[in-house]
């Protein structure tokens, strides 16, 4: 068993980024491909018009905005082990974080495209933004998608500039050990770090400033995003329960991707001495927490919808559970409401497989809570008993859909090759240091 | 109803109403109450009311009359009006109706047999499609016929089945009158050039007899031997005003019970064929079949079953478990003289023993909206005469499902109202009791807890949104809407479509539920304890113009905004198509543009080509991505409000006219404004009966609806 | 030796960004404690601008040197109330310059742009941040282009360079080798 040295850090993790194989460019291909699907889908649409969709009176949001919620949710959890873990000086955190931010970064990239293409002209996005124009119009700020644009926005740039920053002396290690033209190039990106005192001096204040303010990021963004649909009187949406409710199923299904990301990662990259068993049973744990309150939440909801005695609330949940799209909501209720209970067994939150196969059905579950909550609430005769619909997606949702796994999963793969998708020097932090002392004990014993 | 009336003496029955005392006596509530199925309480109570009443009135005709044995329901129906005294004073025979001149269903049955046995050399056909009305028989003698002529317009089957077709003039490009009835003669002068490369049929009919002149010269002069003297004001007065207009110069004749009237056939009718009666009936928007070419008429959902773009059958559920079928599975109907299959609608407004099919679809000419759709319901039907010379549009047939299924397309939601304030309804009692000032649905509005709280908070946003063009005095835009007027009829949905250049989308978008009716009339069962309906309402639903529109804070570019004068702005230059807004309505008014309907030779091309003359200049054409709803017409508005600018004077109640209001024929719909205490509808707004619909979510709508009136609330109108 | 990348520049900027290096010692060093010793060692022989490198940072030598707090703070600060500023700004004076009245609500309605302003502040202060790290650290970034760096302070190693005249390197070369430098280069 080789022991965990700074070293031995440094040279595994870097080694990641050596020539890719013939199983990296499949994926990479794959995932192209499936971008590609998702761009002619956006030809069509933009060519003839949102009805290639599914969309029927009343469902007017579907598949597109449950895949927006379904990535800006995902992208939360990466700033929480990222920022939140931080601040909380939790050891553990370093050998994951750097791919949950990564995550969080092309998560976020992913659901900006959505307001993009499920707007009806979509060439006049930029309306929406607030800039000067000779018609002197400015976008109305009481709109819950307004303060979507400023959030999303702003969680955008900071998780990126986040991420940067933390790459830096990463980059800088990987600078050292490379040679020929990617020396160069990274020596460009290392934007000259040396680990100079007088560098790590301001690094650290800044880096701790950005955890600090990412932190509150993670619970805003996500309810200002639950505010899309808590602001709408629609029954079944109108809660107040909905900002820590969207919170929590968020870091619960971003946490569930990033054990599917970092089991392969391991596996393939030979990480398992950095990333061990103990960094995904704390993941389970997470999810265990996060997804023990989304269970607490369905039942408040549906508690609250009886116990307010409103028929209109009572009729949409009796709906969601009984109605046409009762599979929808039972496989939401067991993957979110149940499963995670799994996870209570420490022989369940060890076992890497398991782990992996229960973080696929999370983001199912979690994939079908929002489209239970857009497109059952709204087809459920919400309260004008002739505006129901039965709605059903077409080959257009599909395929956009496709595209934004096929735009996610390529720059994540490009990323994992090019740049350590596990942070080299805070891996060494969490390691006891090398002193003189401890060599001394080591060579009387050895 | 009769025999109860005259052995309770309920009314002042005429002496002679002794004659019948043998007829009534075999028709006691008791002995007819099993094979009617209605129960013997409810027939003593309808008669009760029904003399009682000051101006009860019995109507037979139309769908009562269309069996075999019609004439002898006509005259039962008579009998009933005859006993509580209504003949002489409310029913009155004469005043010489144009329709009692015209020829009846025999004399087109011995046209046809002529026809058939070749003794006819030359027909011309002129506003009838037979080939497509009378199936088989008329087609088959046609082919006999020496030369065919049609003045069709468009190519329907008799047309196509013509030697020479002569289209005519549309009705708005030519002259003409009729009379009908006594004292009246509409004239009718054209208002559009001729469209296209047709002739007037009178023009033609007068060269091929070799007389001078247009039919407008004809028409002329026949008007002048009408009046000698003082002709040219005459007939100005008369071309301005669409016609001459006097009371019926005849005087209502006498009428006595026959000595013969104890005879009338009270039987059930007996008919030969399969063992299920089908009664087949006219579609109250297709009419005989004239409508289906065109598609505004397609689109418009039929006002009971809100179906649209095609046929069905109306099966009783009942009969329907018997047989395990479901809305939308096919069923083949054969009668002794066709066989056509239509989908099934599952409805309790049709009785257990019938079937009941509607006329209009499955032509197999007569242009794209109509050709090759559904099925022929006139296939079922022969050209058996019945005892008053008229069509028999009842037949008996086998039922037989087929298998096939497809979905129907319905505008229907969920036809119970579930007690969410959605409709109102009151009975006729506590109606009469209302005294202005009641507020009988109070509690749908704001609870009384509440209310300060509401109001005071609602005046406050509309104190601090007075700035730029909200300052001032403004007219608030609103609408009244009468349940109790409203018949169903749905012209207001077409109007809409005319006015604001809605785009028709046709069958397989309707399936998606993206029809664009800007405004659809909602149909609820009101329903006795066993769910069995006792009637219905209807009420239009469109956009209620809140005060506090929900639809109005969510749009992230102001494209939904509220003007000053009310109305709950969509701005379509501005809409970038997030539908927001649409999600918000809680009334669901708001429609979207899946496609780019105006797109020229596009899939979904809604005014193809000559259609595109009926878009009305004053009203954008919406693009794909783009919301839209009633506007209240707000073009119609604005022209009102600049003449009266132009006339330097205010607007005055009753310059506006909505499409909707205009189109009503029952003047269901008020439209004026809110803030002018002498407008009409601001006084309906104040009515006791006016309600808000959904009232509970605060939304302050500018559409008071008043209640219907019903003789007695059922437990549930839904 | 540095290993950075140098783009060519013609000779006046040159002179500017990239002066000459700087004479000195370099020591590399195994462990931390030995680091340690040698700061400490060094600041008792009264130097004071030698650079410490290390892989990762350690609070122990931050102690060591005692440097102040980093202002990149203030810019943080100054960022987030600006944001804040702006945020309310933005949205206020764009509701009442367009006055557009849409359910009911007022005009300028303050809940719905208090959630504008707090992203506002939080953008502003993340940009104002790295801001700060970058303008802070770029008065540092001259001097340490011109002195003496090895690759293997990014991966396992601890180094101290310290600048002196060829007459008293001698000296610092003792200190450092006293202090347990595993290695120890002139240059």
């Amino acid at each position: 068993m080789a022991r965990v040295t700074y070293d031995y850090v440094t040279r595994t993790i870097a080694r990641t980024l050596g020539a890719p194989t013939r199983g990296y460019f499949l994926l990479l291909g794959s995932a192209v491909g499936l971008l590609g699907v998702g761009i002619i889908t956006l030809l069509f649409l933009l060519r003839y018009g949102l009805g290639l969709a599914g969309y029927s009176h009343p469902v007017y949001w579907a598949v597109f905005i449950t895949c927006f919620v379904f990535w800006v949710g995902i992208a939360h959890s990466g700033t929480l082990i990222s920022a939140i873990l931080f601040l909380f000086r939790s050891g553990w955190r370093t050998a994951v974080y750097r791919t949950a931010e990564a995550m969080t970064v092309f998560a976020v990239m992913t659901a900006g495209l959505f307001p993009l293409i499920h707007i009806g002209r979509q060439w006049y996005f930029y309306w929406l933004i607030p800039y000067p124009n000779e018609r002197g119009l400015w976008p109305n700020f009481k709109s819950p998608l307004i303060w979507d644009e400023f959030a999303i926005g702003t969680y955008f740039t900071v998780s990126t500039v986040f991420l940067i920053m933390g790459l830096i002396p990463d980059i800088a290690a990987v600078r050292d050990l490379a040679t020929g033209w990617r020396k160069k190039l990274y020596g460009i990106t290392a934007l000259g770090w040396t680990g100079a005192n007088e560098q790590w001096r301001h690094y650290t204040r800044g880096y701790l400033y950005l955890a600090a303010l990412a932190t509150p990021l993670v619970l805003s963004v996500h309810s200002v995003v639950s505010w899309d649909f808590a602001m709408a009187i629609v029954p079944g949406w109108h809660a107040t329960l909905f900002a820590p409710y969207f919170v929590a199923g968020a870091i619960y299904s971003g946490v569930g991707l990033v054990i599917t990301l970092l089991v392969p990662i391991r596996r393939l990259f030979h990480l398992e001495e950095i990333i061990t068993v103990d960094h995904f049973e704390n993941l389970a744990k997470l999810c265990l927490l996060t997804g023990s309150i989304v269970s607490f939440s369905y039942v408040t909801e549906n508690f609250v919808a009886w116990f307010s005695g409103n028929a209109s609330e009572r009729a949409a949940f009796w709906y969601r559970a009984f109605g046409p799209y009762w599979w929808a909501s039972w496989t939401m209720y067991i993957c979110n409401g149940l499963l995670p209970w799994l996870l209570w067994s420490k022989k369940v939150r060890t076992n890497i497989t398991a782990l992996f196969v229960i973080s696929i059905f999370v983001n199912i579950g979690m994939w079908f809570e929002r489209y239970v909550i857009i497109v059952v609430s709204l087809a459920g005769e919400p309260y004008e008993p002739w505006a129901n619909a039965v709605y059903n997606p077409t080959w257009a949702d599909w395929g956009i859909m496709a595209g934004s796994f096929g735009w996610f999963f390529m720059w994540f793969l490009l990323f994992v090759k090019n740049f350590p998708a596990v942070s080299i020097s805070e891996v060494k932090e969490v390691l006891p240091p090398p002193k003189r002392v401890a060599a001394r004990a080591g060579a009387r014993h050895a | 109803m009769a025999q109860v009336i005259v052995s309770q003496r309920l009314a002042r029955v005429p002496a002679e109403a002794s004659r019948l005392s043998g007829l009534l006596a075999r028709h006691t509530p008791r002995a007819v109450a099993e094979v009617i199925g209605i129960e013997q309480q409810v027939i003593v109570r309808l008669a009760t009311e029904f003399a009682n009443s000051k101006g009860g009135l019995a109507v037979a005709g139309g769908m009562a009359a269309q069996y075999p044995n019609g004439a002898d329901i006509v005259a039962a129906v008579n009998v009933l009006n005859y006993v509580a005294g209504a003949v002489g004073s409310l029913v009155k025979f004469g005043a010489d109706l144009a329709i009692g001149a015209t020829n009846t269903f025999a004399d087109l049955a011995s046209l046809t047999s002529d026809m058939a046995a070749g003794k006819v050399a030359l027909l011309f056909v002129h506003g009838a499609n037979p080939a497509y009305s009378l199936p088989g028989a008329f087609q088959q003698a046609l082919g006999k016929v020496g030369y065919k002529v049609s003045f069709s317009s468009y190519m329907d089957e008799t047309a196509a089945a013509c030697d020479l077709i002569l289209p005519d003039h549309h009705p708005l490009e030519q002259w003409g009158d009729s009379r009908p009835r006594a004292g009246v003669i509409a004239l009718q002068q054209p208002v559009v050039q001729p469209v296209f490369d047709t002739r007037p049929t009178g023009d033609v009919v007068l060269k091929l007899t070799g007389r001078p002149g247009t039919f407008q010269d004809y028409l002329q002069s026949k008007w002048r031997t009408r009046q000698k003297t003082n002709f040219d004001q005459y007939w100005m007065d008369a071309l301005s005003r669409g016609g001459v207009y006097a009371e019926s110069s005849s005087r209502a004749r006498p009428v006595h019970l026959a000595a013969t009237a104890a005879g009338i056939n009270t039987a059930a009718a007996v008919q030969a064929g399969g063992d299920q009666e089908v009664v087949v009936f006219p579609h109250p928007i297709l009419h005989d079949g004239r409508g289906a070419n065109k598609p505004w008429l397609q689109e418009l959902p039929d006002p009971v079953s809100k179906i649209a773009w095609h046929s069905w059958v109306e099966v009783h559920p009942d009969t329907a478990a018997k047989w395990g079928l479901s809305t939308g599975d096919f069923l083949l109907l054969k009668s002794p003289f066709g066989a056509q299959k239509f989908p099934a609608w599952i409805t309790r407004s049709v009785r257990p023993d019938v079937l009941a099919v509607p006329t209009g679809q499955g032509h197999s000419a007569y242009g794209r909206y109509a050709q090759d759709r559904s099925a022929n319901a006139f296939e079922l039907l022969g050209t058996q005469v019945n005892s008053y010379g008229g069509r028999t549009f009842a037949v008996r047939a086998s039922a037989t499902k087929t298998g096939e299924h497809r979905k129907i397309v319905t505008t229907e939601g969920s036809p119970r109202e579930r007690g969410q304030g959605a409709v109102e309804v009151l009975g006729l009692t506590r109606a009469q009791a209302l005294h202005a000032g009641d507020h009988p649905f109070h509690h749908e509005e704001t609870p009384e807890y509440a209310k300060d709280a509401v109001e005071g908070w609602g005046e406050r946003q509309h104190e601090r949104a007075a700035i730029g063009n909200y300052a001032g005095d403004h007219p608030r835009w609103g609408l009244a809407i009468d349940l109790s007027k409203c018949t169903g009829c749905a012209a207001c949905v077409t109007a809409c479509y005319a006015e604001n250049n809605l785009a028709t989308v046709g069958e397989q978008l309707m399936q998606r539920g993206r029809e664009m009716s800007w405004m659809r009339l909602e149909r609820y069962w009101l329903t006795d304890q066993k769910g069995v309906p006792q009637g219905a309402v209807n009420s239009p639903m469109l956009c209620q113009q809140c005060g506090n529109a929900p639809c109005e804070p969510v749009c992230p570019v102001y494209a939904a905004y509220h003007t000053p004068d009310g109305l709950n702005g969509q701005v379509y230059n501005r809409c970038v198509g997030t539908r927001y807004c649409s999600n918000n309505c809680p009334y669901k008014v708001r429609y979207f543009n899946w496609y780019n309907y105006a797109e020229r030779g596009g899939e979904w091309e809604a005014w193809p080509e000559p259609l595109s003359m009926l878009l009305n200049p004053d009203v954008t054409v919406r693009e794909k991505g783009v919301m839209e709803k009633c506007t209240f017409c707000v073009q119609r508005i604005r022209g009102a409000q600049n003449q009266a600018r132009l006339q330097d004077r205010n607007v005055r109640d009753g310059d506006i006219v909505t499409a909707c209001q205009q189109t009503c024929p029952s003047e269901a719909i008020i439209f004026g404004d809110l803030n002018d205490r002498h407008s009409r509808v601001y006084e309906l707004a104040g009515n006791p009966r006016g309600y808000h619909v959904l009232a509970g979510l605060n939304t302050r709508p500018a559409i008071t609806y008043l209640a219907r009136v019903v003789a007695q609330e059922t437990p549930s109108h839904g | 030796m540095t290993t950075h990348f140098h783009v060519p520049l013609p000779k006046p900027l040159h002179d500017i960004f990239r002066p000459p290096p700087t004479p000195g010692v370099l020591g590399v060093f195994a462990h931390l404690d030995a680091t340690l010793e040698a700061i400490k060692k060094l600041r008792a022989a009264g130097h004071a601008d030698f650079t410490v490198y290390s892989p990762i940072p350690r609070h122990e030598i931050e102690d060591a040197l005692g440097q102040p707090v980093s202002p990149v703070r203030m810019f943080t600060l100054i960022g987030g109330i600006a944001g804040c500023a702006i945020g309310a700004w933005l949205t206020l004076w764009m509701s009442y310059d367009w006055p557009i009245a849409v359910g009911g609500k007022p005009i300028g309605s303050v809940p719905p742009y208090v959630v504008i302003m707090f992203e506002m502040t939080v953008l502003f202060g993340a940009l104002s941040t790295i801001l700060g790290i970058l303008f802070n650290a770029a008065f540092a970034a001259r001097r340490l282009g011109t002195i003496q760096y090895d690759p293997r302070f990014t991966n396992d190693r601890f180094g101290v360079f310290v600048p002196a005249a060829s007459d008293k390197a001698a000296r610092v070369e003792a200190v450092l080798r006293e202090a347990g430098a595993e290695e120890v280069r002139r240059g």
